[in-house]
């Protein structure tokens, strides 16, 4: 089965249909099959979950961005619908181009990230669940909130915002805390349905012994040579952060991860087979669509061995205070306040991963992660540490030069390899 | 030892060839729509004013941008390595190469042994090379090579505000029909230029000596306002357009020797 092709016809099609619902277990029985392991089996089974429940309306669908912990969202007995990865997912299917084309016909500038404007797209050509409630925040990211406000106005349907300070003092805590109250409350009015406090601590508890395990996962891949690529936990790793904390999916998804790494170290199963460069990737995202950037650089060698979006920058929930541990989860965010938060976060990632050099992700229109990339850059330069910068795009296929990246990725191997 | 280096760039191909680090010949050619046949074409030129058979060349290293397709290089390097390393051999004292090449301009910085430590490359965009310049001496109705030279007798600059090719050539005809001179416009092309060249080099260390390379460094305007601009000493090879293809050839001796890169 060409899954590209596939990905085509299914997103040119209803996603209410009957028949696509049975496609998409189709799809995911064909890529079980695949030579992935488990753990890549749950991200699929929690992956089309999500598009069951949304598109059949199982359960309330609640439109969130990546940076709202998903426990929210699970504690209210909804299913979070991440626009973000979506976009993401379409990309991957090779029609963002399409889509993104459609989201700037509805009039969106194409200076807002790529993720927003795919969304825009599949949502005006219907692909995407009504959504119930709209819920956001406003921290790093600053063209989503008024997207989302966009959308809620789009769908008729109430968009509910938590404010996220730069600052993290105990006012800022309270600021937030007080505002996902506000948020809780106002759900229960829209949904007529009283929430949990019960759940919302189940739902902490689940999520703080998937940490563990993610914890766990995270340590092993400090070995020497990388016993998981990178390029995949840009990829579905990174999207069960987002979308799996506090489920049993989530929990089951970190322990597989873990044992099988744990048996790819134990039958000297590497990532890549020569590895002689150990690279860490910042930024959320990679390029989704078709790209040379991980095959060129596997070719020379070289691995990624480690990425911030998999950093665990949160302390465990407090189950005592689950409001206050929510809130504390949201500010402690690496990217969010002073650079200097980031850039020891980015030294202990080089410390942990035996890092030789940097790749700096710049994704178009993403302001936080631009902006900080030349501090960055010179420090660690200044430091002796390689350190790219490529600019690109997660889900736009036409800001993706294949010849310049190549010459960047390969010039930068070849300052590595100079070494 | 004797080795080669192919140079495919966007507009020109060069071939240079070197025998134990000392350079025996070089031809340079357009690289027009067939990369492979414009690579023969100048290998074949080199190796005959050098007066030697194929056969004799113990290694080819190809770079440029049509470093991809060249199949008759053993291996292939990146050309921000290899104009770093043709601007070491001609000026150890080289902290940071400009190359400005047909459709994209890299600043690079070299540490003291002559390694590449950073750069930065144009994105996205080709204003500011060999192709704008190649737009902007059509709408002029000027050859390329009398850019430099005439730029050089202006007296008065005339600003021109956009590094868009497709904007500024509107503006440079605008400008015409306005009754600028020629050569004035010209000096605010060549300031823009090197404005923007200085602004994305900006993110380097500009300390020792800068050597210019690439097809553009022969345009005298441009060399001679960015010598102005910079604080630091320039050089600007005999022949700018044969560094790569220079540094390639080296690069071939290295690897050909085993020595570490």
């Amino acid at each position: 089965m060409n899954i590209r092709k596939t990905g085509e016809n299914l997103i040119r099609s209803s996603l209410h249909s009957g028949p696509i619902l049975g496609l998409t277990d189709m799809i995911s029985r064909h890529l079980a099959y695949r030579n992935d392991g488990l753990g890549f089996k749950i991200w699929l089974r929690h992956f089309f979950s999500i598009v069951k429940d949304s598109m059949l309306k199982r359960k309330p669908v609640i439109w969130t961005s990546i940076f709202v912990p998903s426990e929210l969202i699970y504690a209210m007995g909804c299913v979070p619908f991440h626009v973000e990865i979506f976009a993401l997912i379409a990309a991957h299917l090779n029609v963002s181009k399409e889509m993104i084309h459609a989201g700037e016909e509805e009039g969106y500038s194409s200076d807002l990230c790529s993720c927003y404007r795919c969304g825009a797209g599949l949502s005006s050509r219907s692909f995407f669940p009504r959504p119930d409630i709209i819920i956001s925040s406003s921290h790093l990211c600053d063209g989503s909130t008024a997207f989302f406000r966009n959308m809620a106005r789009y769908y008729g349907v109430p968009h509910l915002l938590i404010d996220v300070p730069y600052g993290d003092d105990e006012g800022a805590k309270n600021y937030v805390s007080g505002q996902i109250r506000n948020v809780i409350s106002e759900a229960e009015g829209i949904l007529s349905s009283k929430f949990s406090m019960d759940k919302l601590e189940e739902t902490l508890a689940i999520s703080n012994e998937t940490r563990r395990y993610h914890e766990r996962f995270n340590k092993l891949r400090e070995h020497v040579p990388a016993p998981f690529s990178g390029a995949n936990a840009l990829t579905y790793v990174s999207a069960m952060i987002f979308m799996s904390m506090g489920t049993y999916d989530g929990l089951s998804f970190f322990r597989t991860l873990c044992r099988e790494v744990e048996e790819d170290i134990e039958d000297s199963r590497p990532a890549i087979s020569n590895e002689k460069h150990r690279l860490l990737w910042l930024h959320q995202v990679r390029p989704y669509y078709k790209n040379t950037i991980f095959s060129d650089l596997e070719a020379r060698d070289a691995v990624i061995a480690f990425e911030e979006i998999t950093y665990i920058f949160w302390s465990p929930y407090n189950l005592r205070d689950p409001i206050e541990s929510l809130a504390k989860r949201m500010m402690e965010n690496i990217n969010l306040g002073p650079i200097e938060r980031r850039l020891d976060a980015v030294r202990d990632m080089v410390k942990k991963y035996s890092i030789d050099g940097i790749i700096h992700f710049s994704q178009w229109g993403c302001r936080w992660s631009s902006g900080g990339a030349y501090i960055l850059r010179s420090s660690f330069i200044d430091e002796g540490m390689p350190f790219l910068v490529l600019n690109g795009d997660c889900a736009d296929p036409t800001n993706y030069a294949e010849g310049p990246t190549k010459t960047r990725i390969q010039a930068f191997l070849e300052i590595l390899e100079s070494r | 030892m004797i080795t080669a280096g192919v140079d495919i760039g966007s507009l020109s191909a060069e071939a240079l060839i070197v025998q134990d680090g000392k350079i025996l010949s070089y031809a340079i050619g357009k690289t027009g729509a067939k990369v492979k046949m414009a690579a023969e074409e100048v290998i074949n030129k080199a190796l005959k004013k050098a007066s030697l058979t194929r056969d004799r060349i113990d290694y080819i290293t190809g770079t440029g941008y049509g470093r991809v397709t060249l199949d008759i290089a053993d291996r292939t390097v990146t050309e921000i390595t290899c104009h770093a390393t043709g601007a070491y051999y001609l000026f150890p004292n080289t902290r940071i190469v400009v190359d400005i090449g047909g459709q994209d301009s890299k600043i690079i910085q070299l540490d003291s042994r002559g390694k590449v430590v950073d750069f930065v490359m144009n994105d996205k965009c080709a204003a500011g090379t060999g192709r704008f310049l190649e737009v902007m001496a059509n709408a002029l109705e000027l050859d390329i090579e009398e850019l430099g030279p005439l730029s050089l007798k202006s007296r008065k600059n005339v600003p021109i505000s956009s590094i868009c090719t497709v904007f500024a050539e509107s503006e440079v005809i605008s400008l015409i029909a306005e009754g600028c001179q020629r050569r004035d416009i010209l000096r605010g092309l060549h300031e823009a230029i090197t404005s923007r060249i200085i602004g994305m080099g900006s993110k380097l260390r500009w300390d020792g000596e800068v050597t210019m390379t690439g097809g553009v460094a022969k345009n005298t305007g441009i060399a001679h306002i960015l010598a102005k601009k910079i604080a630091c000493p320039m050089n600007i090879p005999e022949e700018p357009q044969i560094v790569g293809a220079l540094g390639a050839a080296l690069v071939a001796q290295r690897t050909r020797s085993g020595s570490h890169e």
